[in-house]
């Protein structure tokens, strides 16, 4: 169930992607590295930085390392704090995204960071409203 | 709560595979697999912009688009009756004429605006579905009818991106009907810039482009469209006046453009 979910999110993330420039792929990986800490997060984060290097022309692997490191950092803070929390999402994707749309130099990046931390945020209620408050979901 | 420790090795797998296609891609060596890539990701790409622009609160109203075009075809006759007389002066000036290079407009689609938020915020990037194999290059001119839309600022195999005018890494020489020169300028909102002090310009004024075609036949053309002057801002104190421009082209709403492709 929660596999299905995950996979439509992703498609959706996919989808969106290609209208707008608000980086919604953070706020996915910072949800789904909250909250079911598993290394194919890792995978996931690699696939969806193939797909945005290829509909963005940049070169292959550009954004998968800067995603992989994204996941990396997340995944070490949840040795030190308890990140399935509102505001553990919304900060990091909120300066993930920041750092993302300044890296690969985009417009209004203030606003389009505090609109991916808001969705962030509703991607993670949503899960967690599906799958409910299990520290490790399988 | 249990803690799992075991991504380190995930970790390495993914950043190690990242770091090596980054490199061969970056020496050029994934050029058929990314073109292989690209075909899929294009049809992903291109299908929700044609949703997003099929959309209620995007799409124009007919009669307004019917309207924008027939303005966009009248300044487009004013900026080619300004071209013509220049060119029959000249003409009378020393009785003979340069045959103009062949030059021919390749149509493309585009299959990608990723803005802010669709349909209100514009692109400042456009992916169109043509690239290396059709012989595009960077820094091609990309119109809509007489009006400059951008140039090509990347390409691979099967598409290329377009950097719009009003980018803000955009800029280039200009000129006003009246043959005043100035740099436009990017940023969100066009602005004809370092226009000297002495001359004259006024709103309502159409700017065209000056043309900065290299040798390789590869640049933007003179006379193109750029857009007209809305206001002008000018300061005694100032070394030089500065005009705001307004495009006629609608950023929001193309969906297709063509390469300006000029052969030696």
């Amino acid at each position: 169930m929660s596999a299905i979910f995950v996979i439509l999110l992703t498609l959706f993330v996919i989808a969106v992607s290609s209208v707008t420039t608000i980086p919604f792929s953070i706020g996915l990986l910072a949800v789904a590295s909250v909250l079911f800490k598993k290394s194919w997060v890792f995978f996931l984060a690699f696939g969806l930085g193939l797909f945005l290097d290829l509909i963005t022309l940049r070169p292959l692997g550009y954004t998968g390392l800067v995603l992989t490191i994204f996941v990396f950092v997340l995944f070490l803070y949840e040795r030190k704090f308890e990140t399935q929390t509102i505001a553990f999402v919304f900060i990091s994707t909120f300066f993930a995204s920041l750092i993302y749309l300044w890296i690969f130099n985009f417009q209004q990046i203030f606003l389009q960071s505090l609109v991916n931390a808001l969705f962030a945020i509703l991607f993670f209620k949503l899960l967690w409203l599906k799958l409910g408050p299990r520290s490790e979901i399988t | 709560m249990k803690r799992k420790t075991g991504f380190l090795p995930a970790f390495i797998v993914v950043a190690f595979l990242c770091i090596l296609i980054l490199t061969l891609s970056l020496f050029g060596n994934l050029k058929s697999l990314s073109s292989f890539l690209e075909k899929g990701t294009s049809i992903i790409q291109s299908t929700t912009f044609k949703i997003f622009q099929k959309l209620p609160f995007i799409s124009q109203d007919l009669k307004i688009k019917e309207l924008k075009d027939e303005n966009l075809n009248l300044l487009n006759k004013i900026a080619d009756y300004e071209r013509l007389k220049k060119e029959n002066s000249a003409l009378s000036d020393q009785f003979q004429t340069s045959y103009p290079a062949s030059i021919h407009l390749l149509k493309a689609d585009i299959i990608g605006a990723p803005s802010f938020i669709p349909g209100v915020s514009g692109p400042s990037k456009l992916i169109i579905n043509k690239g290396l194999k059709d012989n595009l290059k960077v820094g091609m001119a990309v119109v809509i009818k007489n009006n400059l839309v951008g140039v090509i600022s990347k390409t691979s195999t099967n598409l290329s991106e377009v950097e719009i005018i009003n980018s803000p890494e955009f800029s280039f020489t200009a000129k006003t009907q009246n043959g005043v020169v100035g740099i436009i300028k990017g940023g969100g909102n066009l602005t004809l810039d370092n226009v000297l002090l002495s001359e004259n310009i006024s709103v309502g004024e159409l700017v065209l482009a000056k043309g900065n075609i290299d040798s390789d036949g590869i640049g933007i053309p003179p006379d193109l469209v750029i857009g007209k002057i809305t206001s002008v801002e000018k300061k005694p104190s100032d070394l030089f006046q500065r005009a705001n421009v307004e495009s006629f082209v609608n950023f929001v709403n193309l969906s297709t453009v063509f390469v300006y492709i000029q052969t030696k």
